[in-house]
């Protein structure tokens, strides 16, 4: 069997001692996969989403405001006023 | 079944994909590793079966490809399932990679697992660039007549770089085993130890992000084929001419004056993702609970998407420079953000825990 690793087999798992499992019972959730999902999960989601928008954002902004500079230079520089300045000297 | 636990095939089989111990708590951003495997079954299947229409000869490899898009039965769709898999499968390899730099699967005891995942990474682009066999810039002329077995690019180049293409996918399917015995050997991270068997959990759940993959491929490859594609496939090939956007990295080799420079920075790019588990000296693995270094990674990310415009726009001003700093900022990231946010949020946590420590002696319960 393999797993003989940092993660043990079944059995010997070698992680933090479990307590207060309950093993011969099945969930109440077991069948319901989706328990929750419109009247939790919404506002969970927006929640848990909002939570990183610090984040990502400042990413997101840098992202825009390169390609946005880029985009404009490159615009410019082929432009008749772009051309004009640069044969200026 | 009782074969399964005993035979020393099936036995495998049982540890890899149905008994093997899965952390409960992982979500779907684990499903890339298995939609990996299913691109490279596509791509095989396809690449194999398109290999038996093609002529990779300078005379008869564009009307090859022409005969396979209108004689060959369902020709077209072979080559549109090889050509849009090709794009997913990068896609895939980014979002991969972008998991385990994220929750820091890198990091002891996975360097293993982390190494053939790079080693991987090295084939799939070596597998592309065998593909663009135009005319390619590269260090001098002794190294790329080597290369192209001539003076310009002609029907020995073809040849073997259509023989290198087909040969280095099943390279890749043999370090796909070796980066599965890394996986097994450790299993998944896991926060909490909370483990459930592969079979049917997460079975199943791979075949919904299959069918969803199967979904989108079907998009693209029915109503917008070329839409990830180049409109200069469609030209025949002309070795005196290069062709006006080749997408591939090339800006590391144009962005950086000095040519040679622009070879190493390319391949370091690549190499310095193997110092990644030397480099990261913190108590904490996971992104999740470092909000520095979480920062930082969707700055880094960004600049990676900035890399990628970089690199499917021309080599004019500004985009040079921009490249430039962008490539800097890359290799800065992983040479000075993480070593030093690591320890600054090893001495945060330090300080916080002796803190915490002090506080319960001051006030004795």
């Amino acid at each position: 069997m393999g797993g003989h690793g940092y993660s043990g087999w079944w059995g010997s798992m070698g992680g933090p001692k479990h307590r207060g499992v309950v093993t011969y019972q099945l969930s109440p959730y077991e069948m319901k996969t989706n328990a929750h999902l419109i009247s939790k999960g919404t506002h969970n989601f927006f929640r848990r989403t909002s939570s990183q928008l610090g984040y990502i954002l400042p990413g997101v902004f840098l992202f825009w405001a390169v390609t946005h500079f880029g985009k404009k230079k490159h615009e410019w520089l082929n432009s008749k006023a772009g051309h004009a300045a640069q044969h200026e000297h | 079944m009782k074969n399964l636990k005993s035979h020393p095939i099936l036995s495998l089989a049982n540890e890899f994909i149905i008994d093997s111990p899965a952390p409960s708590n992982i979500s779907y951003i684990w499903n890339f590793g298995s939609l990996l495997g299913v691109c490279l079954i596509i791509q095989i299947i396809t690449g194999v079966t398109l290999a038996m229409h093609y002529c990779p000869s300078i005379d008869l490899a564009f009307t090859s490809v022409e005969h396979i898009m209108r004689d060959v039965n369902n020709g077209w769709i072979i080559r549109y399932m090889h050509s849009n898999t090709a794009a997913f499968f990068f896609i895939f390899i980014y979002l991969h990679m972008g998991k385990a730099l994220y929750y820091g699967s890198y990091s002891k005891p996975r360097i293993l697992l982390w190494y053939t995942g790079i080693q991987m990474s090295y084939w799939d682009l070596a597998t592309v660039i065998t593909n663009l066999f135009s005319a390619i810039p590269f260090i001098g002329t002794d190294i790329v007549q080597f290369i192209w077995g001539g003076f310009s690019v002609n029907n020995a180049t073809l040849n073997r770089f259509f023989s290198l293409h087909f040969l280095l996918p099943f390279i890749l399917a043999a370090v796909i085993v070796l980066h599965l015995i890394g996986l097994h050997q450790h299993g998944r991270i896991s926060s909490n130890g909370d483990k459930i068997p592969f079979h049917p959990y997460f079975s199943y759940k791979d075949y919904v992000t299959f069918f969803l993959f199967f979904l989108i491929l079907s998009f693209f490859i029915f109503f917008i084929p070329n839409f990830m594609g180049e409109a200069d496939n469609y030209i025949p090939a002309n070795p005196l001419v290069t062709p006006p956007s080749i997408k591939i990295d090339i800006i590391y080799l144009i962005s950086i004056p000095h040519k040679l420079g622009g070879v190493i920075a390319m391949f370091a790019a690549i190499l310095i993702l193997f110092l990644l588990p030397i480099l990261d000296i913190s108590k904490i693995r996971s992104l999740q609970f470092r909000p520095f270094m979480k920062f930082f990674y969707w700055l880094f990310i960004a600049n990676f998407f900035i890399l990628m415009w970089i690199g499917a726009n021309h080599a004019e001003a500004p985009f040079i420079v921009i490249g430039q700093f962008a490539t800097v900022f890359y290799f800065l990231y992983f040479l000075i953000l993480i070593p030093f946010i690591s320890i600054l949020e090893n001495t945060l946590a330090d300080i916080a825990i002796s803190n915490t420590n002090s506080k319960k002696r001051i006030i004795p319960k």
